[in-house]
Parts: C-alpha cells; structure tokens; sequence
C-alpha cells in the first residue's frame, strides 16, 4: 500500500477506532497504543485482505483481539448473562436527552462490564450494524442482539442515575445552604 | 400482541439503527411491522430513535487526539524500507522509462554473478528504493544480532560506518542483491529524525577501481544519497533529507 493510500485509511478510522479503544481500555495512553497497533498490524497483513468491503471490519476486529491479547485473555471473557428484566427500562425522556453530553456518556460506559461496552460502543459508532459487531466480536447475531439490548438498558438505568444525581446538585440550597446567599 | 411480544419487539429493535439500511433487514421488518400497528410501541420506537440519536451523536463527539496520524505514519515508516516515489518524479518522463528499464535490469538477482560498476551500484540501490515498499528481513534494535544475521546470510559484514551512525538507532537489515551480487542493507533513524538507508558491497566486487576518498552527494526530489568507498567496502546511504544533513553525519 502506497503512503498515500495508507494516510487516507488513517485519516477516515482513526478516530472511530480510537474511540473505540477508548471505550475498551478506559485511558488515551492505551487507546491510542491500541489504536496505532491496530494500523501497525495493518500495514503489516493488508496484503491478506482480498475483500477491501471488509477493511473497516477488519480494522475493529483486530483492535479487539489486541486489547483482548493484551490483557492476557486467550478465550473471551466468560460471564453468565443475566436474565432480561420483566419490563426493560424506556428510553430516557426527550426532555432529558439535552442534559446528556460525551463525558456523561462515557463516564456511564466506563463503569459498564467490557461485555456490554464493546457491543455498545461499537452501536454508537457510525455505520456499525449489529451484523458488523458479530463479525468483530466474533459473536453470534443472537448474542450480540441480546448484550445490546441489556446494554442499552443498564445505559438508561446509570444515565438516569446521573441525571438525576445532578438534578439534586443544580438545586444551591440543597446541597449547600450558603449559597442561598450569594 | 401479547406483552412478551413487545417486549421481543423491543429486544430486537434495540439493534436497529435509523437512518442507515437496517429497515431493509429481514431481522427487523417484522419489528417495524408491529411497530406500525401499535401506538405504545409506535411512541416507544420514536423515543428510542431520538434516545439513539443524542447518544450517538454525544459518543463521537468525544476527541481523538490531534497527533495521533502523524504517530500512526511515523510508526508505519519506521520498519520498512523507505520507497522514494518522489525520485521518479524528477525524472523527465522519458528519461524516467528509460532508466526505470535499466534500473530493473541492474537489480535482477537471477543468473550469474556479472560485472558490476560503482554506478550501476548506485542505481541499483536508487531501483530498490523506488521500487515500492518491502518488509525488512531482519528486523532488531541491536546491531550485533543485525550483524549476526547478515552474516548468516552470507550478505558483506565486518564494514565500518561513521561514529553518527553507530549512535543512531537501526532497525532492521535485508540482503538484497544488485546484478546478483550480495548487498547489505541496514535501516538507521538518524539522530535528526529520518530514515536511512545505508548498502553495502564489497569493493572487489566492482569492477571500477573505487579508491577510498571523499563522500559525494546527491539529490533527488526530496531524498539525498552519500556515497564513499572506505577500506574493502563500498557504501551508499539514501534518506529523505537533505544533503546539508546527510553531510552532518559525516563530519
């Protein structure tokens, strides 16, 4: 691959795949580690890649194996999936969508199990369907659709917490009487 | 629809993307079917699609760092070996078929050993260059296991380098051959930053007499090459600097 094909592969994942690291690995020191091994392997195995539809997939698949490799787990990580709860959480009020920012969102997914970050994480980036994520995280479709689904509700339940922690903090008096006076 | 149904209706939707192709999906045609027939679910859909869409949008708002590119392409050039595309442009266009011709000829490794002049040497060495990007045989930290290696496989050992590229960090190494003859090729990154390459022969290989003497430069584009004859070998150095710089290492 010429060095300008290889800038312009950088220049469109980079960050996609630096987020999601980041979601992974939980610091920007081992996200960005991640994500330039990532593009290191890639530079080195391209040449394997015959379907080029694939690069992005191939792209996040790596990355994963590599966090996975790193933190020395040869097998997936083994959890007993909980069982979905009678009635799952509804989505979070429209008139509290606005209060949600980046670092809300990914302070709750940084407190989220790597189980359910990844499938998450990987939802929220552009263009990755649920079909995409059982490729790179090597799942079944069932599987992947499950995790999202109580991903997404743990998501609401600690957004909602949050939100609700913040609430009570926006109110002076309450969580401090001095400032009434100011 | 019973309530385990919607329930199986909201499971399946909660890998649903809107605005992107999902609605073509097998997967969730039934879903969005009964979607359309139940206004609780209907309301529910519509809460999750605008639910999706802040959270999609707040997770790629989060900054990737602004030097990363430029670590990822330093990374990607450091274990390779450098190709100089920008050689060939200088070339008039003519004189650039021409010699890319003649230049293949010189680095062809297959028949016998032929006669080889300092010249052909250079080109050669140029032809590698420009002949796109390769994986280095070897690739260590360490010069003596570099060493080691070359000599294994029979490429020229026992040179001598000047003392600023002994304290430069080198790479990697591949035998390359140039009109069949061995060649040794070490990766350097120069204490000013670029990447070296530096060949070596045996000067008895050549079939000009090369006395030892002084260091000439080139340039082309934006590569410059030294090239000297010191004791039993013959040296050429190629880096994506200038020839100010190439000369440092030399002083």
């Amino acid at each position: 691959m010429k060095a300008k094909e290889f800038q312009q592969l950088v220049d469109e994942y980079y960050e996609p795949l630096y987020r999601f690291a980041f979601s992974l690995a939980k610091t920007p020191e081992d996200a960005a580690d991640l994500t330039q091994q990532t593009f290191a392997t890639w530079a080195k195995k391209q040449h394997q890649i015959r379907d080029r539809g694939k690069v992005k997939s191939w792209l996040f698949t790596t990355l994963y194996r590599d966090f996975l490799g790193q933190k020395q787990k040869k097998q997936r990580l083994v959890m007993e999936e909980p069982e979905l709860p009678d009635r799952l959480p509804d989505p979070i009020p429209e008139k509290y969508l606005h209060q949600i920012d980046s670092n809300t969102l990914l302070s709750c997914l940084d407190e989220m199990d790597e189980n359910y970050r990844a499938p998450l994480s990987l939802f929220y980036l552009e263009d990755v369907s649920y079909r995409e994520i059982s490729e790179i995280l090597d799942l079944p479709i069932g599987t992947v659709m499950s995790r999202l689904n109580r991903a997404k509700a743990q998501l609401r339940d600690r957004i909602t917490e949050k939100l609700k922690q913040s609430d009570f903090l926006s109110f002076p008096n309450l969580s401090n009487p001095n400032d009434q006076n100011e | 629809m019973t309530k385990m149904n919607k329930q199986l209706v909201k499971e399946t939707l909660s890998a649903y993307r809107h605005g992107f192709d999902d609605p073509d999906d097998p997967v969730f045609q039934e879903a969005l079917s009964a979607v359309e027939k139940d206004p609780e679910l209907h309301e529910w859909h519509q809460q999750a699609i605008l639910e999706d869409q802040v959270f999609r949008r707040a997770f790629n708002e989060s900054p990737a760092p602004e030097d990363l590119p430029e670590k990822i392409y330093a990374q990607q050039q450091s274990p390779q070996i450098l190709s100089f595309p920008s050689v060939k442009q200088t070339f008039a266009a003519a004189a650039a078929v021409i010699l890319t011709a003649a230049l293949f000829l010189v680095i062809q490794s297959d028949g016998p050993t032929s006669s080889l002049t300092a010249e052909e040497f250079v080109y050669g060495t140029f032809a590698l260059e420009t002949s796109g990007h390769r994986d280095l045989d070897f690739i260590s930290s360490d010069l003596d296991e570099k060493i080691r290696w070359l000599a294994d496989s029979n490429a020229p050992t026992g040179w001598d380098l000047p003392e600023s590229f002994q304290v430069a960090v080198a790479s990697g190494c591949s035998k390359v051959h140039i009109k069949n003859h061995p060649v040794s090729m070490v990766c350097y990154r120069l204490p000013e930053g670029p990447m070296a390459h530096v060949y070596v022969i045996k000067r008895d290989a050549l079939s000009q007499a090369t006395p030892p003497g002084e260091v000439h430069y080139d340039r082309s584009g934006d590569f410059s090459s030294a090239r000297w004859c010191d004791g039993e070998f013959y040296y050429v150095a190629i880096a994506q600097t200038s020839p100010e710089t190439l000369a440092g290492l030399f002083r």
